[in-house]
């Protein structure tokens, strides 16, 4: 697998985690705050599209820290690690697939959390508050984007690929879905058409993240199975 | 020093099959019941069919991945 193949993986697992509905919520409903508080069209576009920029930094670091993180790991644990993320990957993916078919999570968000995503999105305005909101966006998708990511720096250490080579294009394709929900807002379109249209797709959106993730994990257990092979 | 013939092929070939007939038959269990249609909420015997086929297919490669791994490198 070369570094192209590598590069239009993260893309594609970008743009399939990005249509998440967690994620097109809580976008949906930011630019919805921001309309109703009267903000002119250009700011709420930018404040959007900061927010979208912060998260996707945020996700190149995580990406940065896991891979050195697993490429630091002893050679003792390396197998057992990334037999066990894939594994952990096929789970997830499972789990998603699930919702495909009873929507009911199987653990609810708690209260309080809910309550503090409300009050960054509705009330709280400034740098700070995308900060926290950039955060919220990335622990809402931990299921998603945490364990994509997790898998992709897993490639990476079995690989020994540059970091970069995947998480750039896994970030833009991450927000690539997310941006053109903020457009869609801002040519004048109602949120609450965004949010019909993401109720109506949710599930479908679970299963193809689901499903992806499980792919991923497959063959991810194949270049454990056919790389790296040392004959003496 | 004795040599260990890993024949990368097969392991390869093998490897290959199961993702890809894994994922048709995903497929075409969900076009069998509707992808797009309402039809497969909540239908336990479907999901319980998909979980069998990505158990199934998570098994075989898992078990080429602990194979290389044991067989070429010890388990590290």
């Amino acid at each position: 697998m070369n570094q192209v193949s590598l590069a239009v993986i993260g893309l594609t697992m970008g743009l399939a985690v990005g249509f998440n509905p967690t994620l097109i919520s809580i976008i949906s409903i930011y630019m919805a705050s921001m309309i109703g508080r009267q903000t002119k069209k250009q700011y709420y576009t930018l404040a959007g599209l900061f927010l979208l920029i912060v998260f996707a930094l945020l996700v190149l670091l995580i990406a940065g820290l896991l891979t050195t993180i697993l490429s630091n790991l002893s050679l003792i644990y390396s197998d057992s690690i990334n037999l066990l993320i894939a594994i952990l990957g096929v789970i997830t993916g499972t789990s998603l697939v699930r919702r495909y078919f009873w929507p009911k999570p199987l653990m609810n968000v708690p209260d309080s959390l809910k309550k503090a995503l409300n009050y960054r999105t509705t009330k709280k305005t400034g740098i700070f508050n995308i900060l926290y909101l950039a955060l919220f966006l990335f622990f809402a998708s931990l299921n998603t984007v945490g364990i994509t990511l997790l898998l992709l720096s897993s490639y990476n250490v079995t690989l020994s690929s540059s970091v970069v080579v995947w998480s750039l294009p896994f970030a833009i394709g991450l927000i690539i879905p997310l941006y053109f929900i903020i457009v869609v807002i801002t040519l004048g379109n109602k949120v609450s058409v965004v949010i019909a249209w993401k109720e109506n797709n949710k599930n479908t959106m679970r299963l193809c993240s689901g499903l992806i993730i499980i792919l991923l994990s497959w063959l991810q257990l194949l270049i454990i199975a056919t790389g790296e092979i040392i004959v003496s | 020093m004795g040599t260990i013939f890993v024949d990368l092929t097969t392991l390869q070939l093998v490897g290959i099959k199961t993702i890809v007939g894994g994922f048709v038959t995903i497929g075409l269990i969900l076009l069998f019941n509707g992808i797009s249609k309402n039809s497969t909420k909540g239908s336990f015997p479907i999901f319980l069919l998909l979980c069998g086929v990505i158990t199934f297919s998570t098994l075989i490669l898992l078990t080429l991945a602990i194979n290389t791994v044991v067989l070429t490198r010890g388990w590290q």
